[in-house]
């Protein structure tokens, strides 16, 4: 009963959180609603037994990548954006493939829910904590090591292309 | 509870077996470290000496094929060494050009050098990936240093142009990767190559057709657009062209041969794409790679340019190559070792005068034949190598692959890309001819004024192209010789 | 399984509770005032400085592009604590089986990314001037 509710709760906000992402002409305030959007699909992943993806969500997505976003907005001192242009080819083709993906989301999901399956997460210990630091720490070794190199190339980037440019 | 097989002596090995790659690590860190505190001077050498170092150790590491090391993540034998030895030697070719022309331009960036190592070290972690994991984490580490490359000369417009474009299509491409791998251990339950070829897996996936054809052209699509195959292609020229010239090089040569042996892997070792729609698919888009590459490659009017479209021409002949099966793979090496060559020449000594003769055009370059002599005539042996006129190496490679791929009794094919190649004569030509036959009346020097490493590093380059086209058993019997161990590959797990 | 300790999104309805008390703690304080306290507005107490300078300008300023090249690298070193945490959450597990192992993976890692660190310091990316 308790998750029914929860699952509603978190499904609402998300979609509102969306739909708020995508109609609030101040960009502070669609990045903000993003936030509201990324907590519930947090809440989401719980009830999924997917903790892990919970917490990364929360920890990378609603923390880091979020900071990101707003510090673009205010690098780019974006104003409230103004009233949209008509309604043209391009936007009638993005409207039509919108149409078209949410109409195979909904086919999708009810052929899924006719089959009675579960999610695969559910039956596994797939999404939790403890076997994804168990796999890093044992036969993904050296993937795990390796990553760092890609952090490191990425700091050096940052370095590279964002420091000012002084030439020693 | 302990059942995996978890022990010192274990882990000892396994470091042993990918030593080239941690003396790579460590040069980088090293690099970083010098950097920051200020000894600039040095990094190129202790870049050089790390490359060669380290392609000094894979190639005495020989061993059949199916060494893997840490679990099952990497092959370390068959083709592994050579590979790697392959890729060192591009960065270090790419270290003759690369001071020299950040001197020239008085952009003094002491960070490339560790990128250098690292994007070699990503190189050839997705080459010698015994696992998808790895092959996605090795892309990514090559794919991080090649953007920083393309946007490294922040001031200019063209750079920031090819750093962005890189930049969103790559990670595009990486994310079809990622996807496609995702759905294949979706179904599968593994990303393990060995686990992928056992029988088990084999049935779940041809239950599963569906499913993973979808993953598997995903991860082909990731892939074609790391060597820029046709419809992948379009960011080629521009990328190219705000890239520092010898790193625009590097790009052309490394990354696509680490890329394309990647490929090479999942289609013969694992079987990916047979039996199913997705190998024609690689051979239509070689086919329209070759004829796409070699005819806009002839309508352009900036060198540099006509390189990028002759490189996307060139990952076609490759891309063909790789259909055919087994010799194949062995035709792809060669061809990649002696492309790394004369493909990096050609660049670096574009790089060369680049500040001189501004901005590559074609133009410009108008009598370069009296103004520098012997520059002129070793960078046409460089165009001579890569349009495939005997007796230089590209040639050889031409050569082999096309050989490869009429054994195969793809016959059809092996016309479409001769005479695909016949074009590609034309506009290599071009450039020699307006270097040779069209006056400027100005004063004459051997050489263009630069400094001794990269006209050493020019020599070096002319040698070995010279020679290998007369003698291409020098690098054709190793490859073979490692290449043999492979077929009864299908390695089994620790 | 020894490690499915899962119970249920149940388990994490407390937690809930204290953000929605929380998010409505927040509200309550804030409006209370407006509510209980005397309202009197006046065209000087509507001013941003009340004896000072008039404002010129939005006060939206626009950033320096170095704030951004911080929050870049606080991206990449938050990347490093997500591995850390299914670590430290497995950390006494691993170690009953495999001995001090797993900590030197761990410092090995970090080790690596202390060079980034000490690379990044040296080239002034933490400088604000």
């Amino acid at each position: 009963m308790v998750e029914i509710i929860l699952f509603w709760l978190f499904s609402i906000l998300g979609i509102a959180g969306a739909v708020g992402l995508i109609f609030n002409r101040n960009p502070i305030y669609a990045a903000l609603s993003l936030i509201i959007n990324f907590f519930s699909i947090a809440g989401l992943y719980l009830s999924l037994r997917a903790e892990f993806l919970a917490v990364i969500q929360i920890l990378v997505y609603a923390g880091a990548i979020m900071v990101l976003f707003l510090f673009v907005i205010m690098l780019l001192n974006l104003q409230t954006e103004e009233k949209a242009e008509k309604f043209d080819a391009k936007r009638g083709i993005a409207f039509l493939f919108g149409l078209a993906f949410a109409a195979e989301m909904i086919y999708a999901l009810r052929s899924f829910a006719s089959e009675g399956q579960t999610p695969l997460a559910a039956q596994f210990d797939y999404g939790q904590v403890e076997p994804i630091g168990r796999s890093l720490m044992t036969s993904f070794l050296f993937p795990f090591e390796m990553i760092s190199v890609v952090l490191l190339a990425a700091l050096i980037g940052a370095i590279v292309v964002a420091r000012k440019h002084t030439y020693t | 509870m302990n059942s995996f097989p978890f022990s010192i002596a274990e882990l000892a090995l396994s470091s042993q077996y990918v030593l080239p790659l941690l003396i790579l690590l460590g040069a980088g860190l090293l690099l970083m470290l010098l950097d920051a505190f200020g000894a600039a001077k040095f990094l190129p050498w202790v870049a050089g000496a790390a490359f060669l170092l380290s392609a000094g150790v894979a190639w005495t590491q020989g061993a059949p094929a199916g060494r893997l090391a840490f679990f099952g993540m990497m092959e370390t034998g068959g083709i592994a060494p050579i590979v790697h030895a392959f890729l060192c030697l591009s960065g270090l070719l790419t270290l003759f050009f690369l001071s020299d022309y950040l001197d020239r331009h008085d952009r003094h960036i002491s960070d490339v050098y560790a990128l250098l190592v690292f994007a070699v070290l990503g190189m050839s972690l997705m080459a010698n990936a015994h696992d998808l994991i790895m092959t996605f984490i090795g892309l990514e580490t090559m794919s991080m240093c090649l953007y920083i490359f393309a946007a490294l000369f922040k001031t200019e417009l063209k750079s920031n142009e090819a750093g962005l474009k890189y930049f969103l299509l790559g990670s595009f491409a990486s994310a079809f990767l990622l996807y496609g791998i995702a759905l294949i251990y979706g179904i599968t339950g593994t990303t393990n190559f060995s686990l992928l070829a056992s029988p088990e897996r084999i049935e779940i996936i041809q239950s599963q057709q569906t499913v993973f054809y979808v993953g598997a052209g995903m991860l082909l699509v990731g892939l074609l657009f790391k060597v820029s195959a046709f419809p992948f292609h379009f960011w080629t020229p521009d990328v190219y062209e705000g890239t520092p010239t010898p790193l625009a090089g590097f790009m052309a040569t490394g990354s696509k041969m680490a890329t394309f042996v990647a490929l090479g892997t999942l289609m013969h070792q694992l079987d990916m794409f047979q039996n199913t729609k997705l190998l024609s698919v690689v051979g239509l888009a070689s086919l329209l790679t070759m004829i796409y590459g070699n005819i806009v490659a002839s309508r352009q009017q900036n060198i540099k340019r006509m390189l990028a479209y002759s490189s996307i021409a060139h990952s076609g002949y490759v891309l063909l190559g790789l259909c055919a099966s087994q010799s194949g793979m062995e035709a792809m090496l060669f061809y990649m070792f002696i492309y790394t060559l004369m493909n990096i020449g050609a660049f670096g000594m574009l790089g060369m005068v680049e500040h001189d003769y501004p901005d590559t055009e074609l133009e410009n370059w108008r009598g370069m034949g009296q103004k520098a002599p012997l520059f002129a005539v070793a960078f046409s042996l460089f165009l001579f190598s890569l349009a495939g006129i005997p007796p230089l190496a590209g040639f050889m490679g031409k050569y082999e692959i096309f050989i490869a791929v009429i054994r195969e009794g793809l016959l059809l094919p092996a016309i479409v890309g001769i005479l695909a190649s016949i074009v590609g004569v034309y506009y290599y030509l071009r450039v020699i001819v307006v270097m040779f036959f069209s006056k400027s009346g100005e004063t004459s020097a051997l050489l263009p004024s630069a400094s001794r490493i990269p006209l050493a590093g020019a020599a070096i380059l002319v040698v070995l192209v010279l020679v290998l086209g007369i003698f291409p058993s020098l690098i054709l019997n190793p490859i073979t010789q490692a290449l043999s161990g492979l077929s009864q590959a299908t390695a089994v797990l620790p | 399984m020894p490690f499915l300790l899962y119970t249920g999104i149940s388990a994490y309805v407390p937690l809930f509770l204290l953000i929605i008390a929380g998010i409505g703690l927040g509200f309550l304080l804030a409006n209370l005032s407006v509510i209980l306290g005397p309202s009197r507005p006046g065209i000087k107490k509507g001013l941003t400085y009340e004896s000072g300078m008039d404002p010129v300008g939005t006060g939206h300023e626009r950033f320096s592009v170095k704030f951004y090249l911080v929050a870049m690298l606080f991206i990449l070193f938050d990347i490093e604590v997500v591995f850390m945490y299914p670590w430290a959450v497995q950390f006494r597990q691993l170690t009953q089986e495999f001995g001090m192992f797993p900590f030197w993976e761990m410092i090995t890692f970090v080790l690596i990314l202390f060079v980034g660190y000490i690379y990044m310091y040296k080239k002034g990316g933490l400088r604000w001037a």
